[in-house]
């Protein structure tokens, strides 16, 4: 007869319970008394009891003599394999990898970002002296230009008309930016 | 238990010989288990080899909230899950005993014998054993470790409850459901009433 637990609901936990000795006295031995008037689970409880058994007859079996120096070779590949540094800063000294910790590359990366932030700093304080100094630049110049044209227009003034080699341009001229 | 934890502080301050005697004490234990689940010893040496290394790898983190036991045995499932996904249509773990034959395939390599066979007549207990572990590879990984756990690793409910991280009632769910698949891919070799 095809037994299946459909035949009787109540089956499964405690059947279950029952073969691994996990019901109370009482529910056992009443499970007991169901059993002797139920053909089901009397069926039921012997083939999982039966595939339980057979279950217990899988031969042991254990792993090759040499597991041990597989082991260690492969954790001393594990070891010669840098973990990345903030696992590292994490880890016991111990499992530290074989080779020291590039200590480096947490300076290097921080280096980078203050390095960032000064190439900005550094890239925009020079525009502003440069404009600063040709401002500066300019303003010289115009004050030389202006002293040499007051000597020449001093000079000039001394000077028989029709004489057009002391000919310049006045500060007036400049200032209007006009050509010369 | 004890000695478990008194290893694993010794572990944690880099005595050596803490870590060895962990791996002597339970990886027999541990390639046993990851050999019914996979079905295979390549794989299961693989996996224990890789439960080791993680053991060693985080031993520092490791705190005796569960047993060392546990522990391991929880990594090992779910490298062996891990495995089962990342190989799924692989062939040697999970090929269907109902899948048909491929060409140039062996046919004897993984037909069932004529079931109508009582377990008397068969040639001997590697055979059982063969069909025992055809059974157990058509379950899936989750019913497949409860049951292994239990009948065959001998763990409690309670221990097995702290291995998968699932209900005390869902671990006997699944052995229960686990033990009836079996029953019925093993009928042939049930001894009758």
């Amino acid at each position: 007869m095809e037994t299946t637990l459909n035949t009787c609901p109540s089956a499964e936990q405690t059947i279950a319970g029952y073969i691994d000795g996990s019901l109370s006295t009482d529910d056992r031995i009443a499970f007991e008394r169901h059993m002797a008037s139920c053909q089901v689970c009397r069926t039921i409880e012997h083939e999982l009891r039966m595939t339980q058994s057979l279950l217990r007859t899988l031969p042991a079996v254990s792993p090759r003599g040499d597991f041990e120096a597989r082991l260690a070779t492969r954790i001393a590949d594990v070891k010669l394999k840098p973990a990345p540094w903030w696992t590292r800063l994490m880890m016991p000294a111990y499992l530290q990898p074989a080779r020291r910790p590039h200590l480096a590359i947490p300076f290097v990366a921080a280096a980078s970002v203050v390095a960032s932030f000064g190439f900005v700093y550094v890239s925009r304080v020079p525009n502003v002296k440069a404009g600063a100094l040709q401002t500066a630049a300019a303003s010289d110049e115009t004050t030389v230009l202006s002293e040499l044209a007051n000597q020449h227009h001093a000079a000039s003034a001394s000077q028989s008309l029709g004489d057009t080699s002391g000919v310049v341009v006045v500060a007036s001229d400049m200032a209007t930016g006009g050509s010369w | 238990m004890h000695q478990d934890a008194e290893l694993i502080a010794r572990c944690q301050r880099a005595d050596a010989s803490a870590f060895d005697a962990i791996v002597a004490r339970y990886k027999t234990k541990i390639y046993h288990y990851l050999y019914r689940m996979t079905g295979n010893a390549e794989d299961a040496d693989d996996l224990t080899q890789e439960v080791f290394i993680r053991m060693y790898t985080n031993i520092g983190k490791f705190r005796a909230e569960a047993s060392l036991s546990t522990w391991l045995f929880r990594i090992a499932g779910n490298l062996a899950v891990d495995r089962f996904r990342r190989t799924k249509n692989s062939r040697r773990l999970v090929t269907s005993l109902d899948a048909p034959i491929q060409p140039g395939e062996e046919e004897a390599s993984r037909d069932v014998p004529d079931m109508s066979m009582a377990p008397e007549v068969l040639v001997g207990r590697r055979e059982l054993a063969d069909q025992i572990e055809a059974a157990l590879a058509k379950l899936p990984p989750k019913l497949r470790s409860a049951v292994i756990l239990f009948d065959v690793e001998g763990m409690s409910y309670d221990e097995i409850s702290s291995v998968e991280g699932i209900p005390l009632g869902t671990v006997k769910s699944r052995i229960f459901n686990a033990r009836v698949a079996l029953r019925d891919s093993l009928r042939p070799y049930l001894e009758t009433e």
